[in-house]
């Protein structure tokens, strides 16, 4: 093969044991890479298992583009059966742990088992140690990399996680490069439950390539164009960080525990705010339009922000200070635990306290009572921090009429857009493979602009709430590119999306490194095949216990009204949100319930799954 | 006068966040837009509103118009 390495690194941590598996060309056509090959490892291996078991196994992800020189081809994804949904779980992270994977020869590693006592993986071409990790058990991740670079020289690419991941905070992340994060759904997690504390990867081989000569022109062009776009200097100075305002001026901006749209302290918190503050920037690997913003925070300590997590740590917690918001930003990624769950959980603890349903905590604004409850959260050191470590879902279960205000999805919590008045965003968020995340259909912005402009009577018109079948089809386009595509090249998104590079290069560039011509048609039948195991795998680890319930967005989002601004008063309606899921599921040729029919399954070349599922469920 | 609000890479593009422009005869948004933002037409999307209704470049604007326009962003 070219482009692929068909080499999986094999890693059992409770016999101490390492071997290398090849897998076949077939599968990876049919997967890709990245998210393709991890969804198919999780459903031939993890069936049934506790998370948190050593029976779970951790998946660390590359695909093709990964280690060569495509646009923004820096991201790694990991994933595993999710502690904080139990469902199917993953996150991508732009790391130089890609390349060095990559170059040493494997595309995935699979660790599975649990260690006895604390240790790290050092992988150097071949070479492959399960060390010991005392004297790094315990430290952040910031240290922790410091401390490995010290052993391994400056030259490795590092995984690791912090006291979030060994305390099992159900949404720690995998870190890396002080401010890299991935694995929202509690991957962390799953890594401090095999007590390990990083991976530290080497890689020096040349990864084979169809074509050399065609790879350097098309990444040439396709870098260059990136430069030439004219929103390419604008995006160097805010990156993700312009969409505070956007979101703001669109009401979608989470506001105290998504109470709201709008936040008063919105300009203090903004894209504006950040280039005043900004010291450096970082990128991933190969990436030429870096959105990596490094601020000194209000301790005077460097700290990587972008929108999501100042979404959720500032406005969401009723925080209007930017260079405060930057402290509990850093906090966050030293201890290894998810800016996004994070402001979700203790944005309800914040709601529970000041409607008097939690005795004790921080309320909205309090700064000092939040640096103290992520410590507490981190280490699971209070009854507190116990409580809000374990995400918004089960707090939502425990304090009464808390699901009314628990802003999460399958037990994911939501990220950074509030849906009162945008039903194709809370589709998207509904039907994501994660739960509420964004990354997979970010349509909130062709929602509005499109609201819907069609003939020369209607040249103008007012943004109106509606539910019409053409937003079922533009999510599943967008889950497409975005949650099938770019997850399965492990590639960021950014540079076609935000900057407008032409979508065409991805498959010629697939096509230069792995020799297959891949059509349009190929590649949304891949997306779609991915994204029709990863459902079928929640209904198998749900026992057939499935219902479209499961893609129904938070109830907020129906019960009330936005609070303030243009749109105040207005949300979704559950009924005509039912009929858009009907819609959405129609198309994608799954059941009412949300299940891929049979044939579905079949045309889409998983066959393989159908007798798994028929012992849970009856399929249609 | 027609007032021009620009958001986020198009107020940098515009090299102003708001505008106050005289207009002789009714013109097109998009028209006005070509001679206000570098590169307008090299923009792969845009969100147009005018007097607060989310309109079409083709649309005619007039003086007390008030035209807003803001980028189409991805998302974190």
């Amino acid at each position: 093969m070219k482009g692929w390495w068909g080499r999986i690194l094999r890693v059992d941590l409770t016999n101490n044991k390492v071997k290398v598996q090849e897998y076949s060309p077939e599968i990876a056509q049919l997967f890709i890479g990245g998210r393709g090959l991890a969804a198919k490892i999780l459903w031939d291996e993890v069936k049934g298992v506790d998370p948190l078991s050593p029976e779970n196994k951790l998946v660390i992800a590359a695909g093709p583009f990964n280690g060569l020189p495509t646009p923004s081809g820096g991201k790694l994804v990991v994933a595993a059966k999710s502690p904080l949904t139990g469902g199917y779980g993953d996150g991508n992270l732009g790391t130089m742990a890609t390349v060095h994977l990559r170059k040493a020869g494997y595309d995935v590693i699979v660790i599975e088992g649990k260690a006895k006592k604390p240790v790290y993986l050092y992988v150097e071409d071949d070479n492959v140690s399960i060390l010991s990790a005392e004297g790094l058990w315990g430290l952040d991740t910031f240290e922790t990399e410091k401390k490995l670079r010290e052993i391994h020289g400056k030259n490795v690419g590092i995984l690791s996680i912090g006291p979030g991941g060994e305390n099992l905070v159900k949404y720690a992340v995998i870190m890396s490069q002080e401010g890299r994060a991935g694995g929202r759904p509690g991957i962390g997690a799953v890594m401090g439950s095999k007590k390990l504390k990083a991976i530290v990867i080497k890689g020096t081989k040349e990864i084979p390539v169809a074509d050399k000569d065609e790879l350097r022109k098309l990444s040439k062009g396709a870098y260059d164009e990136i430069l030439s776009k004219p929103t390419y200097e604008f995006w160097h100075r805010q990156g993700t960080m312009a969409a505070v305002e956007w979101c703001n001026e669109n009401s979608a901006l989470p506001t105290y525990n998504f109470q709201d749209g709008l936040f008063k302290f919105a300009r203090s918190i903004d894209g504006y705010t950040l280039e005043g503050m900004k010291v450096k920037q970082r990128g991933c690997p190969y990436c030429n339009m870096p959105c990596g913003n490094v601020v000194l925070d209000a301790e005077g300590l460097e700290s990587e922000l972008d929108y999501e997590n100042v979404a959720l740590l500032g406005s969401n917690l009723g925080i209007g200070q930017l260079n405060k918001v930057a402290v509990i930003n850093r906090l966050a990624d030293m201890y290894g635990i998810d800016t996004i769950s994070l402001g979700g959980s203790i944005a309800f603890v914040m709601e529970a306290v000041e409607k008097g349903l939690l005795k004790e905590g921080p309320t909205f604004g309090d700064y000092k009572g939040t640096k103290e409850l992520i410590k507490e959260i981190a280490f699971r050191s209070s009854e507190l921090g116990n409580f809000a470590a374990e995400g918004v879902m089960r707090m939502g279960q425990k304090v009464e009429g808390g699901e009314n205000f628990a802003m999460h999805v399958k037990g994911l919590e939501v990220s950074g857009y509030n849906c009162f008045i945008y039903p194709a965003m809370a589709l998207a968020y509904g039907t994501s493979s994660i739960g509420a995340h964004h990354k997979e259909a970010w349509v909130i912005a062709w929602e509005i602009g499109t609201a819907p402009i069609e003939g020369e009577q209607a040249k103008k018109v007012e943004y109106k709430i509606t539910y019409t079948p053409e937003k079922a089809a533009k999510v599943i386009e967008l889950q497409r590119y975005r949650g099938g595509l770019f997850e399965m090249l492990s590639a960021c998104r950014l540079p076609w999306i935000e900057l407008g590079l032409d979508i065409n290069y991805y498959p010629k560039l697939l096509k230069a490194i792995t020799g297959v011509t891949y059509t349009w048609d190929d590649l949304y039948k891949a997306a779609d095949r991915v994204y029709a195991l990863i459902r079928a795998y929640w209904v198998r680890e749900f026992n057939g216990n499935w219902s479209r319930k499961m893609d129904y967005p938070p109830k907020r989002w129906f019960i009330e009204g936005l609070k303030s601004g243009p749109y105040k008063g207005q949300h979704l309606e559950m009924e005509k949100y039912d009929a858009l899921l009907s819609e959405y599921y129609k198309m994608r040729g799954w059941d009412e319930r949300g299940i891929p029919t049979k044939e579905t399954l079949q045309k889409l070349k998983l066959d393989f799954v159908i007798p798994e599922l028929e012992k849970v469920t009856e399929l249609h | 006068m027609i007032k021009i609000k620009f958001m986020g890479a198009l107020a940098h593009l515009a090299e102003s966040s708001e505008i106050y422009i005289e207009v002789d005869k009714p013109k097109t948004v998009d028209e006005i837009l070509k001679e206000v933002i570098k590169g307008y037409d090299k923009l792969h999307d845009k969100i147009i509103m005018v007097n607060g209704k989310v309109a079409r470049g083709d649309v005619i604007v007039k003086g007390g118009d008030e035209i807003k326009v803001m980028p189409v962003l991805s998302g974190g």
